[in-house]
């Protein structure tokens, strides 16, 4: 095959798949597993509707030691494989991100468990949504309405909301800086 | 689908660092394979003389874009687990001016740069040279900037997001207008100089 | 040299056995190359979750310098701190210093194969080797404070974003070649 015939088959491939792209929908619905994650938020919310959860925490003992979510039980990941999750709660499970929640899961619902659900973003979803809410000086009418519902709940977990100038770059943000804010109020759960 | 791999706890911190290896690896020999780690053909076409560069970045674009388009509407991949870049329109619109004058004066970019210099080049261990300088200076002078750094912050907000139409649209466009460079390129290359 | 490097339309030439020094091949068709890394990108949203980087590598490398050099500056300052795990600064933990090293292997390799491997310096016909490391880095230094405001490079912003059609990224992308095109005039004795 020639260049310019070879250049002309990739030119007419892209074409093809583009065009394509204008009708076949959106990408995003397909892969998404949004029935198999929780927010934060919700999290919280049943812990205060005092709901049947049961909430799995699956990093080293340190880490638990040092910040858990309230009423979370500690089960490190290499000791799931022998647990029983409790029947009749919602089981949810975390460990510092979502990453490690989603091995877990595995384990959990292989031992014949109904279904497990993981904490979106792990405990740093919960110290970012919860203990340290914050919202742009400059945010919409519903942007401010929204964040005023999470502070009334971060405030009853013991959390610290803020009004902030400019954005906050939380991806280099580090979990300490967060739990600081959680060392001036104690959590009494 | 599981996938991202990562995403979905099936790769621990050491083998994504091994798949981060084995994905240079491929990286920095296309770019090689193309001629991205020799400066004059860099700089050649800000001279309209050699198109290279912009037939390289846009069809690597283009590949990975419909790829993920694809993938993503078959389930083979969870989009919603993809790492979003957000968006900061001044900084970012600054921070392009300010990278396109270097990117002429020095003929490469972070990543050709790392490219040439292991092809034995000595001006690109000089631009990565020059890169680590303009990184120390900027984080001495952040304080000063740091305000316009973080400001117009609207988040992970994509084109077709922004302007309101499907995002297979917004896909389709883009590959219009690349396969349209694309024959102007060519024109351009082919007419005396 | 530009003769071996034909642009379109060149048929692969057929390369030498020759045991003692391969010639230098032609490069590969730009849109074969393009396809190539393009497949790599793909294949690191697949498997990470992520896209590629460069520029994020080089602020990694400049933080653990400082933090060796002056590590209370390095810990209290932010731009700094935000690179390091604690105060402390573990570079090869971090996924794009080992991209970027795995980005130097695969370069040379392929130089290696093809016959372009040579220390050399690239420069247009007019320049001097003095005036073109001069301007590799200063040029280099004006990159890297452009990429720290745009969070990102060539590879970061406009491959990456560009994929995602982040909107960032292609406000990146036009600017960095508008400045490019803009400027070319300037410094058209290096590379003319």
């Amino acid at each position: 095959m020639t260049t310019v015939s070879r250049n002309r088959v990739l030119g007419a491939t892209a074409f093809v798949l583009g065009a394509g792209a204008v009708v076949a929908g959106d990408p995003r619905a397909s892969g998404a597993r949004h029935d198999e994650f929780v927010s934060a938020v919700s999290v919280a919310e049943w812990l205060r509707e005092r709901q049947p959860l049961q909430l799995i925490d699956v990093r080293s003992a340190d880490s638990f030691n040092e910040f858990h979510v309230p009423r979370a039980m500690h089960v490190p990941l290499v000791e799931l494989s022998g647990f029983q999750p409790d029947p009749a709660a919602t089981v949810v499970v975390y460990g510092a991100e979502s990453r490690i929640s989603w091995r877990a899961k595995r384990i959990l619902e292989k031992t014949g468990h109904r279904r497990v659900l993981v904490l979106d973003g792990g405990v740093r979803a919960w110290l970012f949504e919860i203990i340290s809410p914050t919202v742009s000086r400059h945010a919409s009418g519903a942007e401010r309405e929204a964040f005023d519902r999470v502070a009334e709940l971060s405030r009853y977990f013991g959390g610290v909301p803020r009004v902030i100038d400019g954005s906050d770059d939380r991806s280099a943000a580090s979990t300490s800086s967060m739990l600081e804010a959680t060392r001036r109020r104690s959590c009494a759960f | 689908m599981n996938t991202p791999l990562f995403e979905y706890g099936f790769l621990s911190h050491n083998a994504g660092l091994i798949a981060a290896l084995v994905i240079g690896l491929g990286f920095g020999f296309f770019l090689e394979r193309g001629g991205l780690g020799n400066a004059t053909k860099l700089a050649g076409q800000f001279y309209l003389k050699d198109l290279t560069v912009l037939k390289v970045l846009f069809t690597a674009i283009l590949t990975a874009m419909l790829g993920l388009y694809w993938l993503g509407r078959f389930g083979v991949v969870d989009l919603t687990r993809v790492y979003q870049l957000p968006t900061f329109v001044l900084p970012q619109l600054a921070g392009g001016l300010i990278f396109g004058v270097g990117f002429v004066m020095g003929g490469l970019c972070p990543g050709t740069s790392c490219v040439s210099m292991s092809s034995g080049r000595m001006d690109g261990l000089a631009l990565v040279g020059g890169m680590l300088f303009g990184v120390l200076v900027f984080n001495e002078i952040f304080p000063v900037v740091s305000i316009f750094y973080n400001s117009t912050a609207i988040g992970e907000v994509t084109i077709p997001q922004l302007i309101g139409v499907p995002h297979g649209l917004a896909v389709f466009a883009i590959v219009i207008a690349a396969l349209g460079s694309f024959v102007l390129a060519e024109r351009l290359e082919r007419s005396p100089r | 040299m530009k003769s071996a490097e034909l642009s379109h339309g060149a048929e692969r030439r057929t390369v030498s056995r020759a045991p003692s020094r391969a010639p230098t091949q032609p490069y590969m068709n730009p849109y074969l190359a393009g396809v190539g890394i393009g497949s790599v990108l793909l294949l690191a949203f697949v498997v990470m979750g992520r896209g590629l980087g460069a520029s994020g590598g080089f602020s990694v490398a400049v933080a653990a310098g400082m933090s060796a050099i002056a590590p209370e500056h390095a810990a209290n300052s932010s731009p700094y701190a935000g690179y390091l795990v604690d105060g402390a600064a573990q570079p090869l933990r971090d996924w794009i210093v080992i991209e970027l090293i795995g980005v130097m292997l695969g370069g040379f390799i392929s130089a290696v194969a093809a016959g372009r491997f040579r220390r050399a310096i690239d420069r247009g016909p007019r320049a001097t080797d003095r005036s073109r490391l001069i301007y590799a880095f200063s040029g280099g230094a004006v990159m890297g404070l452009g990429a720290k405001f745009a969070r990102g490079c060539t590879s970061g912003q406009a491959l990456t974003g560009g994929a995602m059609l982040s909107l960032g990224s292609w406000l990146f992308i036009i600017a960095a070649f508008a400045a490019g095109y803009a400027a070319a005039p300037l410094f058209r004795k290096q590379w003319t």
